[in-house]
């Protein structure tokens, strides 16, 4: 099964460059199963996230409990490096012992080499918010992952400093918005810093406003193939998406700005920002002791977070859905699985869930969790902590699109960025259709 | 006529200062944002960096370029020697063949190498690195190296062969000793190529204490970037050149005129 | 003549660079265009689909875009290196004051890797607090709220076009100041003697005794071309939309979305095409000879 025709044909290679290779591969990896002698076991857990920090923090906290078993955590640098290096693992047979996955259109492509949770998380799946085991299920039916964080769009991570500086209130509606937007400018602010370039972002922003216009539907239909792209409601959403980069609400080239670490680092976080619009696990960046503002030009200032007001017909409510899940190698078995399967459920049900969800990078995915937050915080970041989470509970639609498409993030987002740039909605978005 | 002359001259002299200022704008612009907010601690703070080890960098760097260009002048002088000189079956075929892929881009076959020294056991190795750094860079340097041995008096190679020379004493002793500016000019060009390659360090290696300069640019560039470390980027891709910059000073002279070597002949 | 060095020990000299190179080349390429055939996702899935990936090639307006980008990228920047480049040595051969000067400052890029400035450009070219836009507005030439989308659209093209005349130009112009010094004087006495103006000897001396050069400069630019890959995907990757992939950025977008049977087919045309430009330079090239 793990032999592809090609692996078996450059097995069959020529007999001087595998040679050459032979001489070479000696000191090469591989050997090492990962139990010693004295039975204790060290796992590879793989991800994009937590931070190394984050990491740290939990890995010693399950390490204290579970002294047989060290987990070695290899962080990527964003969830875009991560995927390659996760493409070029499972190429080389390298399956990682445990592996962070992201659900929506790509997820049956990684679910392949995953252990189907039946086989170690039926003891306790159920302290999982049965809701969210849906977009974990591969098409075929198979619970393949277990969901640890949830996240939700579209917020605004903003500065309240430099909102009272201004003399700014936060806006509430479209309107508001242009006004917000035109008095930043006329101060030599940039208002919302849009990172439009990275095609996740772009289609998040987008999911959650369409889901506006209409009965919200339409771009789950479009997605799944019962509807149409160029359905009356989502041409009406991307006429207001352009609207938004044609008013000054984003700054100029905002197709161009990625949102990490452009949007992020050359504006909001170097004070040229009012405000950038992001996902709910940014709320973190509003604590006292996250990790992203400390040496920053907004250190000593105010952040807070909101969602973003309602531009369409109907009122906005957050998109939400599995943000993080993990999954385990098919490959796993004997005194690995085991404990794959403590670590597993020390993240999804366990203390791990609570020392996770406190950074609130994300929202936990078990039932009766929530973050612990110190009294100490300031009043905004404690009410942005609030308002998010009632958001959340709120939301009615899914964040993520599924899609026989597997590439459909990347083919949306080059629409949304075409549509941002002057190309005719309803044009841009049939070119969707399958 | 003279006045016209001197216009003329004025208008170029113009032309040539406004291009050059063109030129040297980037590099200001680099110099004086990498002094900003943090002053020269920027170039502290690289050197001393959590995550982007500057000496390993440049090490690793100096191993492939110079691991490559090693053995693409060996190699290429060899078959160049054989290719000019010496008479055996499909000794065309073979040379025709080998230079049909001289134009073949990394990019085009990103993939199925991978794949390829992924099976042979080579992946994320220095030499999994300098292999298809020496065979994207080689044939090229074949090239250069056989056009000059076909330019070697063919009286030498029967003056020696009559003194009883084996065809490696030929090579060694009368090919090698006047080859010195063409050996010069295939190793400086293969440390350029090599130096800068991009795509092939980042597509084989995955530890980044492996990482060349062209891959560690990334580390510097996706770390947090408060604004003064928007000043130690630029700190660090100043200090990154400084190398490539120095071998090219010393080796100016054979890099212009191994240039020219390459485009005269082929 | 007797056979030199015998029946065998000349492979023994090519066997390194055959082994190393030539096995390693052919069989990158076969694989690449064995997977051009397949559904491969890039992981483990690699069914045989014939030709559907060039049939799917053909109908993406992505591969046109990328076409035409690496068209127009060919064409501008083999154009303007080698006119700058020509004018700059022929210039600089005059022996003005500074000559060295200027030239050193041209060619210092060649021992900066593209990687390295592609990256300073990027910051340089940012549309709201990019160095540059920042430096035109405070000249005035650009409006206080006003910005220039180097990285846009319209522009990316063009601005890719400058990183790398700004890369590569000095090449151009040192290869031009060597071929320079190798026509003989005389031509040039004589045709002052003639009369001839500056202007006519430059199209009536210069330019033709480099035509070996020029040629040789055109083809590294268009090998060159197809080769590009890090000064796109370090500025713009891209975007915005697809307007500004190349060919080669293209080919690797595909394969991170985990198309590589699709991606594979990319790179098997591009393959193609750079033999076929080759080809045709050599036969024009010789013509004119």
């Amino acid at each position: 099964m793990r032999t592809t025709p090609a692996r078996r044909r450059v097995l069959a290679a020529g007999a001087a460059t595998a040679s050459l290779a032979l001489l070479v591969a000696g000191c090469g990896s591989g050997g090492d199963d990962g139990v010693a002698e004295d039975g204790s076991v060290t796992l590879v857990y793989r991800s994009w996230i937590p931070t190394v920090d984050q990491a740290a923090d939990i890995i010693d906290a399950f390490e204290a409990e579970n002294p047989d078993i060290t987990i070695q955590y290899e962080g990527a640098e964003g969830a875009g490096d991560y995927l390659g290096e996760l493409d070029n693992l499972i190429l080389a047979g390298e399956v990682p012992d445990i592996y962070g996955i992201q659900v929506g259109s790509a997820f049956d492509d990684y679910a392949e080499y995953a252990l189907d949770t039946e086989e170690y998380a039926a003891d306790w799946i159920d302290g999982i918010k049965p809701e969210l085991l849906d977009s974990v299920t591969t098409s075929d039916g198979v619970v393949a992952a277990v969901p640890i964080l949830t996240a939700g769009s579209e917020f605004y991570l903003y500065n309240q400093t430099l909102f009272d500086e201004l003399g700014l209130e936060l806006p509430t509606d479209y309107e508001s918005l242009l006004a917000v937007s035109e008095a930043a400018r006329a101060a030599g602010y940039t208002p919302f810093a849009m990172g439009a370039a990275d095609a996740w972002h772009a289609d998040d922003f987008f999911v959650w406003l369409s889901t506006q216009f209409g009965d919200g539907e339409a771009i789950y239909e479009a997605a799944s193939g019962e509807g149409s792209w160029d359905a009356e409601p989502l041409v009406a959403a991307a006429e207001r998406w352009a609207e938004l980069f044609n008013n000054g609400v984003f700054q100029e080239g905002a197709t161009s700005t990625t949102i990490y670490p452009s949007a992020r680092d050359d504006y909001l976080l170097a004070r040229k920002a009012l405000a950038m619009p992001t996902g709910s696990w940014h709320v973190s960046a509003t604590l006292s002791g996250n990790s992203e503002t400390p040496g920053s030009a907004v250190e000593d200032d105010v952040l807070g977070m909101a969602p973003m007001p309602t531009l369409g017909d109907n009122e906005a409510k957050a998109v939400s859905g599995v943000d993080y899940s993990i999954a385990l190698s098919a490959e796993l078995e004997g005194p690995k699985l085991e404990a794959a399967q403590k670590f597993a459920e020390f993240l999804a049900v366990g203390e791990g869930q609570q020392i996770w969800a406190n950074t609130m990078q994300g929202f936990p995915a078990a039932e009766g969790v929530s973050a612990e937050l110190s009294a100490d915080e300031n009043p905004v970041a404690l009410e942005s902590v609030q308002i998010v989470t009632d958001a959340l509970a709120d939301a009615e639609f899914p964040r993520k699109l599924t899609s026989e498409n597997d590439g459909l993030e990347n083919d949306l987002g080059v629409v949304l960025q075409n549509i941002a740039n002057g190309a005719d909605p309803a044009t841009e978005l049939a070119t969707l259709n399958m | 006529m003279r006045n016209q002359k001197t216009l003329m001259w004025t208008v170029m002299y113009a032309v040539l200062c406004l291009l050059a200022a063109m030129w040297i704008y980037p590099i200001v612009i680099a110099f004086v944002e990498s002094f900003k907010v943090g002053g020269a601690g920027n170039y502290e703070a690289v050197l001393n960096h959590p995550r982007f080890d500057y000496w390993s960098a440049i090490g690793n760097s100096f191993l492939l370029a110079g691991g490559s260009t090693v053995v693409i002048v060996i190699i290429s002088s060899l078959a160049g020697f054989a290719f000019a000189r010496m008479r055996f079956r499909g000794r065309n075929f073979l040379y025709r063949a080998l230079l049909a892929c001289m134009a073949i881009p990394v990019a085009s076959v990103v993939t199925p190498l991978f794949a390829t020294m992924n099976d042979l056991g080579l992946r994320d190795s220095y030499v999994g690195v300098i292999i298809p750094l020496v065979a994207f860079n080689v044939l090229v340097m074949l090239l250069l190296m056989k056009n000059h041995f076909d330019g070697i008096p063919q009286e030498l190679v029967e003056a020696a062969t009559i003194d009883g020379a084996r065809p490696i004493g030929v090579f060694t002793k009368i090919f090698l000793p006047l080859s010195g500016p063409v050996l010069a000019n295939v190793s400086v060009l293969s440390f350029v190529y090599c130096w800068n390659e991009y795509l092939l360090p980042n597509l084989l290696l995955s530890s980044e204490s492996k990482f060349p300069v062209t891959a560690a640019v990334a580390l510097l560039q996706y770390e947090r970037m408060s604004q003064e470390q928007i000043g130690q980027l630029y700190a660090g891709l100043i200090l990154m050149t400084i190398p490539s910059v120095i071998v090219y000073l010393f080796s100016q002279r054979y890099l212009q005129s191994g240039l020219t070597a390459g485009a005269v002949k082929s | 003549m007797r056979q030199f060095g015998g029946r065998w020990a000349p492979y023994l000299y090519v066997a390194p660079i055959v082994v190393l190179a030539g096995a390693l080349l052919y069989y990158t390429v076969g694989f690449a265009v064995w997977a051009s055939l397949t559904d491969w996702n890039g992981l483990t899935r690699m069914e045989f689909i014939g030709v559907e990936n060039y049939e799917r090639l053909f109908a993406d307006r992505t591969f046109y875009i990328a076409l035409r980008n690496t068209l127009v990228f060919m064409v501008a920047t083999v154009f303007l290196q080698t006119v700058l480049g020509l004018l700059i040595a022929v210039i600089a051969k005059e022996r003005m004051p500074g000559a060295n000067f200027f030239k050193a400052i041209f060619f210092l890029p060649i021992a900066m890797a593209p990687a390295i400035i592609a990256t300073v450009f990027k910051y340089m070219f940012e549309a709201n607090y990019g160095s540059l836009n920042e430096t035109l507005r405070a000249l005035g030439l650009l409006g206080e709220d006003d910005s220039i989308l180097w990285l846009g659209a319209d522009l990316g093209v063009w601005s890719i076009v400058v990183i790398n005349v700004f890369a590569w130009m000095g090449f151009s112009m040192m290869v031009y100041f060597s071929g320079l010094m190798s026509i003989p004087d005389e031509l040039y006495e004589a045709s002052s003697l003639d009369g001839a103006g500056w202007w006519r000897r430059l199209f009536s001396i210069t330019v033709p005794s480099l035509k070996g050069t020029t040629g040789v400069l055109i083809l590294l630019g268009i090998v060159g071309s197809l080769k590009t890959f890090d000064t796109v995907w370090l500025t713009t990757q891209g975007g915005p939309g697809v307007s500004t992939h190349f060919l080669s950025t293209f080919l690797y977008q595909e394969r991170l979305n985990r198309d590589a049977g699709y991606s594979s087919a990319i790179g098997i045309f591009i393959l193609v095409a750079a033999f076929v430009l080759s080809l045709i330079q050599t036969r024009v090239s010789s013509r004119e000879k």
